[in-house]
């Protein structure tokens, strides 16, 4: 097959040709190819390649590093051993100045003396029959005569007592013998100095490499994490669904185009999904009016007969439901594709509370249910960062849930306070629950008491209820000052069972995106409170007890929130 | 619907939606509550002539209810030329709309519309809304408020009683205007300190106490109040007598 001409960034084949079918020209003769070859392959082979290029060119510049430095060692030790040839020469000289005075003193020149001196070097003058006739600045330990033996073993070994020596014909039979301090001793034959001379070659070229390697492996690092750390970064992003924008440019432009067109198609499906459930959502509230608004009307005709007044009371109340899902619907899409899913700003959670509940009593009609709500003192003024429409339907979805697992009516008591909910106060508050069960809760006042940052806390028997049960909280629960916001009924209550699995339902909620849990099959209520709580940094806890034969069921749902929020709300904002 | 009030049901109101079926639907409504002069267009266009036709005659229209989201033109550029109108430049204007986001409240709101209804609603609370913005704005037509045991008269700050006429303060008229303008519905503690005191926090004590003086003054029996109800922990609410 021909190489495909493609322009630079796209695939070398067509999509529609069969990957099987896909060979690229097999022989590559040419560096001229090279350049081309590289544009025809993806950007990650090209990368690699790169990569690979350089590490080639990486050891290239060690050996010739290595072929330099052996040059210069070399060099360096010629010099060192030209030193060291000097000692023969400086013996011939002194072999040459070397005269017998008319006294029978042998004398040197001084200039020469002194050499000997500085050098640490001796000198022996050995005549034919082995005796020391002369010497200069030598030993004691030296033998003051040589049997033929010995001297013949010292010019074999160069060395006398172990110190090196040389040896020269003085002439008559008679000897010189220099000695020379053994770390200068070179021998002629270099054996020792060469040993020492690929010593520290080796050391210097095993340093450099690793120098040099070090270096490469430090910068090819640093570029690595400049090209695909961001990358990474984004596909991490992306898997939890958060959208990417990634600046192009360098080695990976191609996959970095990739990336960010994977996220654009991501963030245009959840626009399109989004734009869809708020058309929905819209088109249904029309007819929907119409639906509760002629139910309405046919239960306050008098002529109505007393079963159609009661279909029309459930047609009402059905459709007053499926409003409720609308909206639940609405901000559930609001929180799950929406890219800033807070319009954060400083909500008074007392009037945020108090306005939720009184929309609910204006609506209602006066009848089965009895909604209390309780202001604690020590909220006070608190001011919230969060979004109030979101916190309002997550208000209105408890009570809702109340009514709605209460069809014979209820109490349903709104209790609102601001606490410590660190983990000292969870202590507490376990001590509370343990408490309560045997001293009717009177510690537990105590206990809270201490965590409301000095004010005084409502000492209601709800109070107790309220804060004993709502602290089974998670281990990553919010920390700090919180608002909590109960809703409890005294209706029908809640078994042990049901509790469990209610709990494992919200949990489960919030660990996945909200669209992999069934709404279907829970609906929508609680598992959005909770997702609510969580967009705001904090959670929903759920508690209660079944009704008894002489005793009320109880539910209640606590959403707690942390006062401090900004931490939190913004890992939120940038979507988890 | 107290005696007093009457006067609100002869306002006239114009509706705009284009839906024929839902528009029907709250004409039925508003016709049932005993309003009488009723107005219903489908198309925008008909509904600013006809708001053009009336100003030329001198006619007033007292409320104008829209739906936001319609084909010709939206509901916040309807409510803009309506306001353009030389004698329509304060119309009161209730938003009727489906669309309840935020940002739509904000947007409505904004424009100087005086409600936001979100669909779908209950006729009752059509009813309510409607006739709190109509108490709001037309209080002046007539400042008297019929509470069964007395009456006040909001101008004068005066409650008659059958054993005598007491004075009202500054604040307590203003507290009881507020619930008179919501009577029937509760009013938070928070929305009440904040219409007062232009202040939502701080201000309950105070607002308690001034509530206790109000009701020795229109109540029979200020331990057991009949018009003026606690609703525990959130508010208070003037009974709808009638």
């Amino acid at each position: 097959m021909k190489p495909v001409q493609t322009p630079p960034g796209y695939p070398p084949t067509p999509p529609c040709v069969p990957s099987s079918a896909r060979k690229r020209p097999k022989s590559r003769h040419s560096l001229r190819f090279f350049g081309r070859y590289l544009q025809q392959q993806g950007a990650f082979a090209r990368y690699v390649s790169k990569r690979l290029l350089t590490f080639l060119a990486v050891a290239i510049i060690v050996v010739a590093v290595n072929i330099i430095v052996y040059v210069d060692v070399m060099l360096y030790m010629d010099g060192r051993t030209g030193a060291q040839e000097a000692f023969p020469t400086f013996l011939k000289q002194v072999d040459g100045e070397l005269a017998q005075q008319q006294n029978g003193q042998w004398t040197i020149d001084d200039q020469t003396l002194a050499t000997v001196y500085d050098r640490g070097l001796w000198l022996q003058l050995v005549n034919a029959q082995g005796q020391v006739i002369w010497s200069e600045n030598a030993p004691d330990e030296l033998p003051q005569s040589y049997t033929t033996t010995q001297m013949a073993l010292a010019a074999h070994a160069h060395k006398v007592n172990d110190c090196p020596v040389y040896i020269w014909d003085h002439g008559d039979g008679s000897l010189l013998i220099m000695g020379v301090p053994s770390e200068a001793y070179w021998t002629s034959n270099g054996y020792i100095g060469g040993d020492a001379t690929f010593g520290i070659f080796f050391n210097i070229v095993f340093i450099v490499d690793v120098l040099i390697f070090v270096l490469y492996t430090w910068i090819s690092w640093r570029s690595m994490r400049r090209t695909v750390g961001p990358i990474t970064d984004a596909l991490d992003d992306l898997s939890k669904g958060r959208p990417v924008s990634l600046a192009y440019g360098g080695d990976l432009s191609q996959i970095v185009q990739s990336v960010n067109e994977a996220s654009d198609i991501i963030r245009r499906k959840d626009q399109a999904r989004e734009s869809w459930i708020k058309g929905v959502s819209h088109d249904i509230r029309t007819p929907l009016s119409m639906i509760t608004g002629y139910a309405d009307s046919i239960t306050h005709d008098a002529t109505t007969s007393d079963q159609s007044r009661a279909y029309a009371l459930t047609i009402r109340a059905q459709s007053l439901r499926i409003k409720d899902l609308v909206y639940d619907l609405n901000a559930a899409s609001q929180l799950e594709y929406d890219n800033q899913p807070l319009h954060c700003e400083p909500i008074a959670v007392t009037s945020l509370v108090r306005s939720t509940v009184v929309e609910y009593l204006n609506a209602m009609p006066e009848g089965k249910y009895c909604i209390e709500c309780q202001c604690s003192n020590t909220v006070g003024d608190t001011r919230l960062d969060g979004d109030v429409h979101l916190l309002q339907r997550a208000l209105h979805n408890l009570i809702q849930n109340a009514i709605n697992h209460n069809p014979d009516g209820c109490t349903i008591n709104v209790h609102l306070n601001v606490a410590m909910c660190n983990d000292e106060s969870r202590e507490n508050s376990e001590v509370c629950a343990d408490n309560k069960a045997h001293t009717g809760g009177e510690t537990c006042t105590n206990n809270e008491m201490h965590s409301v940052d000095g004010a005084t806390a409502d000492v209601t028997a709800y109070d107790d209820v309220a804060t004993a049960h709502n602290d089974n909280a998670a281990p990553d629960g919010p920390k700090g000052r919180c608002v909590r916001i109960s809703v409890t009924d005294d209706g029908i209550g809640i078994a042990a069972d049901d509790l469990t699995t209610l709990r494992a339902k919200l949990a489960s909620a919030d660990s996945d995106r909200l669209a992999h849990t069934s709404v279907a099959e829970h609906g929508l209520g609680l598992v959005l409170v909770s997702r609510i709580a969580h967009a705001h940094g904090g959670l929903l806890n759920v508690d209660g007890s079944a009704r008894g034969k002489a005793v009320h069921g109880r539910f209640a749902a606590t959403i707690i929130l942390p006062i401090d929020t900004s931490d939190s709300l913004h890992n939120v904002s940038s979507r988890k | 619907m107290s005696r007093n009030e009457r006067h609100l049901l002869t306002k006239s109101i114009v509706l705009v939606d284009d839906e024929p079926e839902l528009l029907h639907m709250v004409s039925e409504i508003l016709t049932r509550e005993g309003f009488e002069s009723l107005h219903a267009f489908t198309s925008p266009t008909e509904a600013l002539a006809f708001c053009r036709t009336s100003a030329v005659n001198n006619e007033s229209i007292g409320l104008v209810i829209l739906d936001v989201m319609m084909p010709e033109m939206d509901g916040n550029a309807l409510l803009s030329y309506i306001r353009c109108i030389a004698t329509l430049e304060h119309v009161p204007a209730i938003f009727l709309t489906a669309k309840d986001a935020p940002q739509d409240r904000i947007a409505g709101l904004g424009l100087g519309a005086d409600d936001y209804i979100a669909k779908p609603f209950l006729p009752q609370e059509l009813v309510l809304r409607i006739m709190a913005v109509l108490r709001r704005c037309y209080a002046e037509d007539d400042p008297t408020l019929d509470l069964g045991y007395c009456s006040v008269n909001f101008d004068t700050a005066e409650v008659t009683r059958p054993d005598g006429v007491v004075m009202l303060t500054a604040k307590e008229h203003d507290i009881l205007r507020v619930l008179a303008q919501n009577r029937g519905r509760i009013v938070t503690i928070d929305a009440l300190c904040q219409a007062c005191w232009e202040d939502s926090f701080g201000y309950e004590n105070t607002l308690m106490a001034h509530i206790h003086r109000l009701r020795e003054k229109i109540e029979q029996d200020p331990a057991h109040p009949q018009a003026l109800v606690t609703v525990k922990g959130l508010g208070y609410k003037l009974i709808a007598q009638g």
